[in-house]
């Protein structure tokens, strides 16, 4: 799965931890309030990290598979 | 300060707790909830704890106990009584707790239908209590009726869709969400209800519960029957401000506060659900019910308290909001009090759009529904300070090809 790429746009999250409720193996949230990728991102489930993505309240996070951007919705 | 008391117990307070320790604040602070849990996040709850995809628990913003770690004094199950301004004490149920610096997040409640009998089965939806137990509702394969098409109501109709469940959502208004977003937008939101199952009836209202123990159905006031198993009634939210009514303070739409979010003598701020105040990016005097404005402003609150009300500055917020139902993203930033609402991106027909209120010619907010880049590009510039009327030139909008409908 090392073929995803993961990015969380901290200028526009919002902190609300949904990231890391729904792939806590691949999100985080910092002491700063804001949420962070952790080191097991690109080995979580591609089907978990979309559901994390599709739920963050400003969208900040995108992901590749392969070079190719997943579109969300 | 000696002693800082933040009341309320969600992400405002959160916010303002947190806000407070970062900033330097080292004294005495303490939390005060009514809930039984810390700080948790309620967006999930008519989401994700409905449909089972997050455990039936309450999802916690920090790890439990990390407020102790920051020497924050946590008061959990605790409702404030009364607050007494002059001599800075609020009461609690186990007695008085001094002040010199207050912040007041209590939030809001859900509205009651007021319709009575009210039988077992109808439920509102506010804390992780009220999820867990239409959850479990929910798991028994109820025939489900929804009371309300605001963003709760959509949302536990969209949940209780994902479970393949009979849902009827029941509207008193000629369309869903005109409140948040207006008829227009919100008769094109509506769509999503219908084309994924749910039976909208909009128009009428409730006349009573059927059943005499539980309910077994819902009668609406033009006659009709639905039979219901399970009642969940999201028909909007009043602000938790009876505690403060002996204290003079101003209740006008909850806790009146000044544009700084300042509410008494330099001591006492507000922020959350609870304040209204004169809201300079939609240059009108507004309460928000929005997750993001809640949590800015008990960041603010806390600024203001620490270092005045002027150095701290005027709260502005673009009220920014999201909902997610049946897959689909909303969107909105700014103001739905417009004159006009133009489509000028995708068309509603395919659930996908983007639209502009305007209000004399000028752009006030932005709604999307599954537009993610462009809404994404438009909160970058609003957080760098772009204010909302130019969200013409932000968004590079060109004419309307379909024409303005009234908003």
């Amino acid at each position: 799965m090392s073929d995803i790429k993961i990015d969380l746009d901290r200028g526009i999250c919002c902190g609300s931890g949904m990231c890391a409720s729904l792939a806590p193996t691949a999100f985080g949230v910092e002491a700063s309030g804001l949420a962070a990728v952790l080191p097991g991102a690109p080995t979580t489930d591609l089907d978990t990290l979309v559901k994390a993505a599709k739920s963050c309240p400003t969208l900040c996070i995108t992901l590749h598979h392969r070079g190719e951007e997943i579109e969300l919705f | 300060m000696k002693t800082v008391v933040v009341v309320g117990g969600s992400v405002a307070a959160l916010r303002a707790v947190e806000t407070l320790r970062r900033d330097g604040y080292d004294d005495r602070l303490v939390l005060v909830s009514e809930e039984a849990h810390e700080p948790y996040d309620r967006p999930p709850l008519s989401k994700h704890i409905l449909t089972g995809e997050l455990p039936a628990t309450a999802p916690l913003y920090r790890p439990a106990g990390s407020l102790l770690d920051a020497q924050v004094e946590v008061r959990l199950g605790a409702r404030a009584l009364a607050l007494d301004l002059q001599r800075r004490r609020i009461l609690l149920p186990d007695g008085e707790l001094a002040y010199d610096g207050l912040i007041i997040a209590t939030g809001a409640r859900p509205r009651p239908l007021g319709t009575q009998p009210c039988p077992e089965g109808v439920h509102t939806l506010r804390t992780i209590d009220d999820a867990v137990t239409i959850r479990r509702s929910l798991e028994a394969g109820p025939k489900v009726v929804v009371v309300g098409a605001g963003f709760i109501g959509a949302e536990v109709a969209s949940s209780a869709r994902a479970r393949g469940l009979d849902v009827t959502l029941v509207e008193a208004a000629v369309s869903p969400l005109v409140r948040a977003v207006g008829g227009a937008m919100g008769e094109a939101l509506g769509r999503l209800h219908i084309v994924n199952g749910v039976k909208l009836r909009c128009g009428s209202g409730v006349d009573r519960f059927l059943g005499a123990r539980r309910v077994e159905g819902v009668r609406l006031t033009d006659g009709s029957v639905i039979p219901a198993d399970l009642v969940v009634v999201g028909v909007g939210v009043v602000p938790n401000t009876e505690w403060l009514l002996s204290s003079g303070l101003t209740i006008e739409n909850g806790l009146r506060a000044d544009p700084s979010l300042h509410v008494h003598g330099g001591t006492v701020f507000a922020a959350g659900d609870v304040v209204s105040w004169y809201n300079g990016s939609l240059a009108r005097t507004v309460r928000g019910e929005q997750w993001t404005t809640a949590a800015e402003q008990g960041s603010h609150a806390a600024r203001a308290l620490l270092r005045g009300p002027q150095a701290a500055g005027h709260f502005r917020s673009s009220m920014y909001f999201w909902s997610d139902q049946y897959g689909a993203k909303i969107q909105f930033a700014g103001d739905t009090v417009a004159d006009t609402v133009d489509v000028i991106d995708g068309d509603p027909a395919e659930h996908r759009f983007l639209a502009v209120y305007r209000r004399s010619g000028r752009g006030v907010g932005v709604l999307a529904l599954n537009q993610p880049k462009t809404f994404s590009r438009l909160l970058r510039a609003l957080d760098a300070g772009t204010p909302m009327e130019g969200v013409d030139d932000l968004l590079q909008v060109r004419a309307p090809a379909a024409g303005s409908l009234p908003a």
